[in-house]
């Protein structure tokens, strides 16, 4: 077991000094979660293109298109009405708008103009939240004509000159432009923290699962260099290598994982104490049914490009079955399949004691799970492993 | 020609090398189409649903207030009755109990007006709207926020009315300055338009017309799969025979093609060669399977969709001589292949869309290829954009293929030492 150990503490300083794995274990999840974080994270934006076809020369038809471009998130896209009418019958768009060729005149002239929808349905959400954009844009234009009339209509017969009412109603509207009398105070909740509950540990377990699955390849090479071979004719025995690379393997999970979690805990603050100490319980488990995976791998393949193959094959079915980038529905096939995931029974567990505040207590199954995949597939990888190319 | 016997003879070794070895066929041919089934799978029917948008609004007046007047005139009472696009407005009388719902994740959001709305309505002072949601609600959001603005902007117009036509009605002297005379006058619009029975109306000057043309239908999930699948295992496939060619450098391979009068350029060409004769054929397989199995739709374009394709078998290429130039060991190439790709397949859309993202992620995606291609396969073939519309994407490409390629060629070793 000494000997064993040995193997394990040259492999974890290996690992240590090695830049290029340290970066692939520890950097790569740090900016595939700030990517994550910065795409779904916090408060999203509405983001939408507007299709117009702007059949309209005169300024309100400009004003309006200016106006809806101002607006962050909403970018446009003009067309013509062929354009519009084949991408809408090729459902390309749900929704497009059409400003006739008369808009800006029959405004300018007090007529009442007419802006045209075409449309799939309801224009989808997105589309049906873009024409409601565009109907309260479309209001703040009619809201001078509107505002206008309405004047002239209380002042009549009182000999009032239209300049100064054009002018008093110009004036004013831009004051409530400006500082409205009702104006709008939005409040969100969760964003953040709930992203962060829910896709962290995903991440974790994924590329420590990488990393270690990844490992089977270099076991690989030692085999197939005979570095293992010399090993043996030393006083190691057999079972001793196999042992100190399994737990170097599993020491090299932990410190992964303690490595990310202690950074976890310095940005977003997420543990006490308490749940701290939970989750290193569950990543020390975690690490050695992941480090029993890497055994199994490197006991089967025969060359390091298949243990390569192998490692990221059986990883990314983990990963992708295992509620890392999305949830599965409890009763699916999916959910099924993905109980053949050792990710499934850790995001879950990393879950319960972040997201949830539970106790070790509540992960139970999860952790008898992971410890039975450990010492199961221990003992296969200890059946098959082979210290020599064709040994017994 | 003989340097062209070379590179067509190193090309077709590495191609056999690769039919050869079943896990990488297996990887890079079978595999993608696991996640292809799967996320088409997943996806099914997405972007087929065409339900109304459900606003859910509340007021913290007591009966008999204005609010209460607003939302009854807006709120709907039969759906069946809304014309298309026109959203479903639920008044929650419970403002506590919404507000809980939407803490609790069972709502998305919640308009509501002020305890004080009629009050500052009245007497001209200021209030707000609140809009309470959850942060992650994007759509709710923006709906509530347009829906908040119509209602602001209609308070405006009529604060607007009733201030100008008094202030020139004192003006002209058609009422005395004094203040009662002026809060009686006041009162009397403020109820006119309050009914809607203002003198001039209180029509709208601008009437929508909506024009049906058929139904939602479900977008394909295969049109948005298989192009970010297909840029990330072509770009992989690449990327990992890096490590071949470290292999090759160390075991001398490369140094005895030289001794054999095989020249420094034909080696790089024949590797180069049999990388982009595997990614097309890699593409190739991508898009039959694509069309036969998975019915994808390429768009008003498909030239530019194969264009595109096959320039980023090029730069991918190119790519991975650069990769196998700057990396010494196997390992070193191994674990650059791997990082280069699960990193930058993310960021530049090939597992989400990347017109998601915020606009500075945006911006940092342009720098990889990744980005570029995506960004074109999404206009092309869910947008319907047509050839010219895709060509910074091509040009983008071309440019990372140029880059690389000067890299590689530059200082690719055919020694070890």
């Amino acid at each position: 077991m000494k000997r064993a150990l040995f193997i394990t503490l040259n492999e974890v300083r290996l690992y240590l000094q090695d830049k290029g794995d340290l970066a692939f274990g520890l950097l790569l999840p740090v900016l595939t979660f700030a990517l994550m974080y910065g795409a779904f994270g916090g408060e999203t934006m509405f983001k939408a293109t507007a299709n117009i076809v702007n059949e309209d020369s005169g300024v309100y038809s400009q004003q309006l298109i200016e106006k809806l471009d101002s607006i962050d998130g909403i970018s446009i896209d003009v067309m013509t009405a062929a354009d519009a009418d084949i991408k809408l019958e090729r459902s390309d768009i749900l929704l497009a708008l059409f400003i006739p060729a008369d808009f800006s005149e029959t405004l300018s002239s007090g007529g009442k103009a007419e802006l045209v929808f075409k449309q799939r349905g309801n224009g989808g959400l997105e589309g049906q939240i873009l024409a409601g954009i565009i109907r309260s844009i479309a209001g703040e234009i009619d809201q001078e004509f509107q505002a206008l009339h309405r004047v002239e209509g209380n002042l009549e017969g009182n000999d009032i000159p239209q300049s100064d009412i054009e002018l008093t109603v110009r004036s004013l509207l831009e004051e409530e432009r400006q500082q409205p009398s009702l104006g709008v105070a939005e409040e969100v909740v969760g964003g953040s923290t709930e992203f962060i509950n829910q896709y962290l540990p995903g991440i974790i377990t994924m590329y420590v699962l990488f990393a270690l699955s990844l490992s089977a390849q270099a076991i690989v090479e030692e085999r197939r260099r005979g570095t293992l071979e010399r090993l043996l004719t030393t006083r190691l025995s057999a079972g001793e290598l196999f042992f100190g690379k399994f737990i170097s393997i599993t020491a090299r999970g932990f410190i992964q994982t303690l490595i990310l979690l202690i950074l976890s805990y310095a940005v977003f603050r997420l543990f006490t104490p308490v749940s701290f100490l939970a989750c290193l319980v569950i990543s020390f488990v975690f690490a050695a049914a992941a480090a029993a995976l890497g055994m199994i791998i490197a006991a089967i393949s025969r060359t390091e490009e298949a243990a390569n193959w192998i490692a990221v094959v059986v990883t990314m079915f983990m990963v992708m079955m295992g509620n890392t980038f999305f949830q599965v529905g409890e009763d699916s096939v999916l959910a099924t399949i993905g109980k053949f995931s050792l990710n499934t029974y850790a995001n879950k567990a990393y879950t319960t004691i972040i997201a949830q505040e539970g106790a070790l207590g509540d992960v139970w199954l999860q952790l008898v799970i992971l410890a039975g995949v450990a010492v199961a597939g221990l003992f296969i990888s200890r059946m098959i492993f082979r210290a020599v190319p064709g040994s017994k | 020609m003989k340097h062209l016997t070379h590179i067509w003879f190193i090309a077709l070794k590495d191609l056999k090398i690769f039919a050869k070895d079943r896990a990488s066929v297996f990887f890079f041919i079978v595999f993608p189409f696991m996640f292809i089934v799967l996320f088409t799978f997943l996806l099914q029917g997405t972007g087929g649903e065409d339900n109304r948008v459900e606003l859910h609004m509340a007021t913290r007046e007591a009966s008999g207030g204005l609010s209460q007047q607003i939302i009854g005139a807006i709120v709907t009472p039969d759906e069946s009755l809304l014309k298309p696009g026109d959203p479903v407005i639920i008044w929650d009388k419970d403002y506590e109990a919404s507000r809980q719902a939407v803490i609790d994740g069972e709502l998305e959001g919640l308009l509501a007006f002020p305890a004080d709305f009629t009050q500052s309505v009245m007497t001209g002072e200021k209030t707000k709207l609140e809009i309470f949601s959850d942060a992650g609600a994007t759509y709710a959001r923006a709906a509530l926020n347009s829906i908040a603005g119509a209602i602001s902007s209609q308070i405006s117009t009529d604060k607007v009315v009733i201030d100008a036509s008094i202030s020139l009605l004192v003006g002209s002297g058609a009422i005395p300055a004094d203040s009662e005379s002026i809060d009686r006058a006041t009162q009397q619009l403020l109820n006119a338009a309050m009914s809607g029975a203002a003198p001039g109306g209180s029509d709208s000057f601008l009437t929508y017309k909506i024009v049906n043309v058929g139904d939602v239908e479900a977008g394909n999930a295969s049109d948005f799969v298989i192009p970010g699948y297909l840029v990330m295992f072509v770009f992989f496939a690449a990327a990992v025979s890096a490590q071949r060619i470290v292999w090759e450098r160390q075991n001398h391979t490369l140094e005895r093609l030289l001794a054999s009068s095989v020249k420094r350029e034909s080696i790089l060409g024949g590797i180069y060669t049999g990388t982009f004769i595997r990614g097309l054929i890699q593409i190739i397989i991508f898009w039959v399977v694509g069309i036969l199995v998975f019915n994808v739709d390429l768009g008003l374009s498909p030239p530019a969709v194969i264009i595109l394709s096959v320039l980023m078998v090029i730069m991918s290429a190119a790519f991975a001589l650069m990769l196998a130039t700057l990396a010494r060991t196997m390992r070193s190439a191994a674990s650059l292949a791997v990082l280069t790709s699960l990193l930058l397949a993310p960021l530049g859309g090939c597992w989400w869309p990347s017109f998601l993202y915020p606009e500075w992620l945006q911006n940092i995606a342009k720098i990889t290829p990744h980005a570029w291609a995506t960004s074109g396969f999404n206009k092309l073939m869910l947008f319907g954009a047509d050839f010219g519309d895709a060509l910074p994407s091509m040009l983008a490409l071309l440019v990372f293929a140029l880059i690389f390629g000067i890299i590689a060629a530059w200082r690719f070793r055919t020694s070890a030492t």
